[in-house]
């Protein structure tokens, strides 16, 4: 894709249109999980501290290495280096590991050679094996002299404990190669390349085949990312399901440690710990059946189909045996996707009792990407639920914001999470409140094209999908969490495109995603 | 100390996730000071010292006259008469010490409190809080040195032998974060293998000690050159990250002195078994703990410990060169605190007597701190604050009014050498009290970053007037 020149198509000016700059990029917890496990086949001992968000994603390019960070990194890693050497066989890298220092150090090399090389994501040079056996002869010296596989062990873990905290691992770069640059635009290594794609998709470094194509340099071509971007969806389902499940759940603000998940029992006897965890635990089914099934914006609004056990059943007015959680076809009047599951219901609602407030704002925030600003300061609370003078939830917050003076947002806001009121706040649902008649009704308005009334939650849900500033919002969340920040006027282009082909197929999460790997936004950076 | 330049935005980014406290922590970076952003990697430590039986009038400093010092006075001395007084032995580490006088558990006599003006009132003393109920016992609230330990998340290690602070109350005076006694070290032999089986050495030099720390310093090494590498490959907005890694690499190379010192980070000499201390004598258990602590610090195994002391018997005293009465020794809270008499100064003497016995253990901790180098040309000491509290104010009525505090150790940001008095009405109906000890809590755990304007009691706001 060209830098372009100062035409407009679909709105965008394609003269602004041109790469980032170049960057690096801290792993996130869960890039640094799955990378460890992926090196050594273990993550025991290894904690973390959770991720700085940024627009609510944990995939924060501004992520730094902080004390805390950096304290959790080394804790992490010494654990790992001492479970290495506690379990090393010195045999797997080289035949005379044993017989004198020196020989050792030779299989010390092959270790740097082969572990860094996993670690680093790219080859291993020559000054990257003589600065990590400067730590290897540091730490050879702890181990009991005159024992030479004891002190090859000790130099190995301090060795492994360098490589799991170097900066070569920590960060993924993006810095292309800074000799080849052409009218300001030079491209992503194919090493970086590779990293960047696996992470993308997987949250997990290169696999075998995309490290040997990087190898023979051939991932220049946006058709082989195409290729190999379809090849690691497939090849790593539970990754890459992970990964959208992630998406998914910062984006809507799933979030079952929230304050709001410890529900009050009296309100709600059907709520316990286990419950919760049980709902959690639908959430990843039902979000992993999302992805395997064809991971469509559609499919996510509009599937009235969940997973339920014993535990989680009752709150659907179901009952299902103990133990492993089996799909179940819900009523689809009542149900219609992830906004009408007790995940972004229930975490999206007081302990005791619904939140439309809440709830609208989060339409109106993440799904719509509507900018609305916070509330005034000495906004009093609302009413106590205790306060018998109101009928239901939505009468109270409709008197509560009565005042013209609240108009101006929360006419917009509150349509739209009133249809959520035939759930309560855990997320089941109801027809009636203290007896009365739930008014689900609400609408969605100020948009140019989608502004309609509907009925209920499931009728908002259907109206959402066909939005199309709702499906102009979720490019740009797919976006935000893709590269980890805000998107710019320079990356119009990318979004278009990607935004073109993921409609052409029915709203596909996967083609979104293809396409900006695809794009110069992806693959290409302006030289700094 | 060293600035960066990075954007508000990068830097809420970064932080928005985190919890207010740790988000104060770095506030530094806001202002692109970044003394802030090293709290967590700062070897200040905190050591709560807390002792029964309040203080005597042999307690305050007195100028070289014989005058009492007055408020902020410096100058001062605590050997200030050939008798036994009651802070004597901590003569020589005054210049480091800040005396505090004349705070009051206000938390638990206030109006509406459920304490008593009796020993319950002693829950106070470390939470600076109130009493859950008139029935139960505990605090609203955690004590300070599990409040700080859970901000700097570090393990804090409390010793408390004995009959703790309250006669009725044998958690010691250390509470968890919701008032839960917190479970004391309660024999040294017990503690020392779970303290100490991982160190080596056996009292002496750890022969590998120096090796290890050449490897740590390897890794370091290591990990500064990549970053630094990777730095220079790099546009300058971008370089602002690397920075940041740089720094946090330097903080970590700061603390890796202290952690592997030689010397006194080696396993110290263990007490005999069984670990029910039937083979200790009690009174060098205080010597164990001392020595439990100083190697805990010495070898960065945490940042916050807490030693109760207290003995209800204290056979080992003699006042003048004449051992007490059985009677006395034997029960010291009721045969010695309670018969002191203001018209007796024998009787004064003696509570004396104990509390000079204390002052004399944390003197000696003092000393075991100092011989411990924390690297920069500073000790253990001197990035130490010590909190030394007591149990109530008044040795025979058990008030808590005019509660004894002193600040020791060269930690912390508040000019040393100082005597402060306060004083005033202490009428328990008032609404309030400028003489509430809160106020010092609030100023300790502020010297560790923690920007809170209130602890235990949340009425009770801000740092003690003066202390700064």
């Amino acid at each position: 894709m060209s830098a372009g020149g100062a035409t407009t198509s679909g709105g965008v000016d394609d003269s602004q249109c041109r790469p980032p700059p170049s960057r690096v990029v801290r792993l996130s917890k869960l890039e640094l999980q799955n990378s460890l496990a992926d090196i050594l086949g273990t993550t025991k001992g290894v904690a973390l501290p959770d991720d700085a968000k940024f627009l609510n994603f944990s995939s924060n390019a501004e992520a730094l290495v902080t004390p805390p960070f950096a304290k959790a990194l080394q804790s992490s890693a010494e654990a790992l280096a001492a479970s290495f050497r506690d379990h090393l066989d010195p045999t797997r890298f080289g035949s005379d590991c044993t017989t004198n220092d020196a020989s050792a150090r030779m299989c010390a090399a092959t270790f740097i050679k082969s572990y860094g090389q996993k670690a680093f994501r790219r080859p291993i040079a020559q000054k990257d094996v003589d600065g990590l056996l400067a730590v290897y002869d540091a730490g050879r010296e702890t181990g009991v002299v005159g024992d030479v596989q004891d002190r090859f062990k000790a130099g190995i873990d301090y060795t492994l404990r360098a490589i799991l905290q170097s900066p070569d691992f920590v960060y993924r770069v993006e810095l292309g190669d800074p000799s080849a640059v052409t009218s300001g635009v030079t491209h992503l290594s194919p090493y970086e390349l590779a990293s960047s794609l696996s992470y993308m998709l997987t949250a997990s470094p290169p696999d075998d085949a995309l490290f040997a194509a990087a190898a023979a340099d051939e991932l220049a071509s946006p058709d082989v990312l195409e290729t190999q971007a379809r090849r690691l969806m497939a090849a790593m389902p539970e990754r890459f399901a992970a990964q959208q499940s992630r998406f998914v759940r910062e984006w809507l603000a799933i979030d079952f440690t929230v304050p709001a998940w410890n529900k009050n029992t009296t309100i709600y006897p059907l709520y316990s710990p286990e419950l919760k965890s049980a709902l959690d635990q639908e959430t990843s089914l039902y979000l992993a059946d999302w992805v395997a099934r064809g991971p469509t914006l559609t499919a996510l609004f509009t599937r009235s189909d969940t997973f339920v056990n014993a535990v989680n059943a009752p709150l659907y007015g179901l009952t299902a045996s103990a133990g492993d959680m089996t799909k179940v076809s819900l009523d689809p009047k009542q149900r219609s996707g992830i906004l009408t599951m007790p995940a972004f219901l229930g975490t999206r609602a007081h302990i005791d009792s619904s939140a439309p407030i809440l709830r609208g704002i989060s339409i109106v925030r993440g799904v719509m990407c509507v900018t609305i600003p916070p509330p005034p300061p000495n906004v009093p609370p609302l009413p106590a639920i205790t306060d018998t003078s109101f009928t239901t939830t939505r009468d109270r917050v409709e008197k509560h914001v009565a005042p013209a003076t609240c108009a101006g947002c929360h006419d917009r806001i509150n349509p739209l999470g009133y249809p959520f009121e035939r759930y309560d706040g855990l997320g089941a649902y109801r027809s009636t409140e203290n007896g009365y008649e739930v008014d689900a009704s609400g609408a969605i308005i100020g948009t140019q094209s989608s502004d309609q009334p509907v009925a209920d939650a499931v009728e908002l849900s259907h109206a959402l999908v066909n939005s199309a500033e709702v499906q102009v919002c979720f490019e740009r969340q797919v976006f935000r969490s893709t590269f980890g920040r805000e998107e710019t006027a320079a990356d119009a282009c990318s979004l278009r495109a990607a935004a073109q082909a993921y409609r052409a197929k029915d709203l596909d999460l996967r083609e979104l995603l293809v396409s900006l790997v695809k794009s110069q936004t992806f693959a290409q950076r302006s030289s700094n | 100390m060293k600035k960066m330049s990075i954007s508000r935005r990068a830097y809420l980014r970064t932080f928005a996730g985190l919890s207010a406290a740790a988000t104060a922590q770095f506030s530094g970076l806001l202002r692109g000071a970044w003394v802030a952003s090293a709290a967590d990697l700062n070897p200040l430590r905190l050591l709560l010292i807390t002792q029964p039986h309040a203080n005597t009038k042999y307690w305050a400093p007195r100028m070289r006259d014989g005058s009492l010092a007055e408020h902020n006075q410096t100058g001062w001395t605590l050997d200030f008469d050939p008798g036994v007084t009651d802070l004597k032995p901590m003569e020589k580490h005054k210049d480091s010490m800040v005396v505090v006088d004349g705070l009051d558990f206000y938390c638990t006599f206030k109006p509406g409190a459920t304490g008593t003006l009796g020993h319950n009132s002693s829950v106070g003393a470390t939470t600076g809080n109130d009493l859950r109920s008139t029935t139960d016992l505990n605090p609203k609230s955690a004590s300070i040195d599990i409040a700080l330990a859970s901000y700097l998340q570090v393990e804090p290690k409390v010793f408390g032998f004995y009959a703790a602070m309250s006669s009725y109350d044998s958690a010691g005076n250390t509470y968890g974060v919701v008032g839960v006694p917190y479970g004391n070290f309660t024999a040294v032999a017990k503690a020392y293998p779970e303290l100490f089986s991982t160190l080596s050495g056996g009292g002496g030099p750890d022969p590998k000690a120096a090796a290890r720390l050449a490897a740590e310093k390897s890794v370091l090494n290591y990990l500064n050159a990549e970053a630094k590498t990777l730095r220079g490959r790099l546009a300058s907005p971008e370089k602002a990250k690397l920075d940041q890694h740089l720094y946090t690499l330097s903080l970590m190379e700061q603390q890796l002195a202290p952690s592997m010192v030689g010397v006194s980070c080696s396993k110290p000499t263990a007490p005999p078994g069984p670990d029910d201390d039937r083979n200790v004598a009690e009174i060098d258990r205080y010597g164990f703990v001392n020595r439990f602590i100083a190697t805990l610090f010495a070898c960065n195994m945490t940042r916050v410990a807490t030693f109760h002391m207290n003995s209800q018997s204290m056979d080992w005293l003699t006042l003048n060169g004449s051992p007490l009465s059985a009677e006395e020794t034997g029960d010291v809270h009721n045969n010695i605190a309670h018969m002191m008499k203001d018209s007796d100064d024998a009787s004064i003497r003696k509570v004396s007597l104990v509390h000079n016995f204390y002052a004399a253990q944390v003197s000696a901790l003092c000393d075991l701190l100092k011989s411990i180098d924390d690297g920069n040309g500073r000790s253990a000491y001197d990035n130490t604050i010590i909190l030394w509290t007591n149990e109530l104010g008044d040795p025979v009525q058990h008030l808590p009014y005019n509660v004894p505090f002193v600040l020791a150790g060269g930690g912390g940001t508040y000019e040393k050498g100082r005597y402060l008095k306060y004083g005033g009405a202490r009428d328990p109906h008032a609404e309030n009290n400028s003489n509430a000890h809160n106020a010092l809590l609030v100023s300790v755990l502020n010297q560790f970053g923690m920007n809170v304007s209130s602890f235990g009691d949340m009425a009770l706001t801000g740092e003690l007037k003066g202390i700064l």
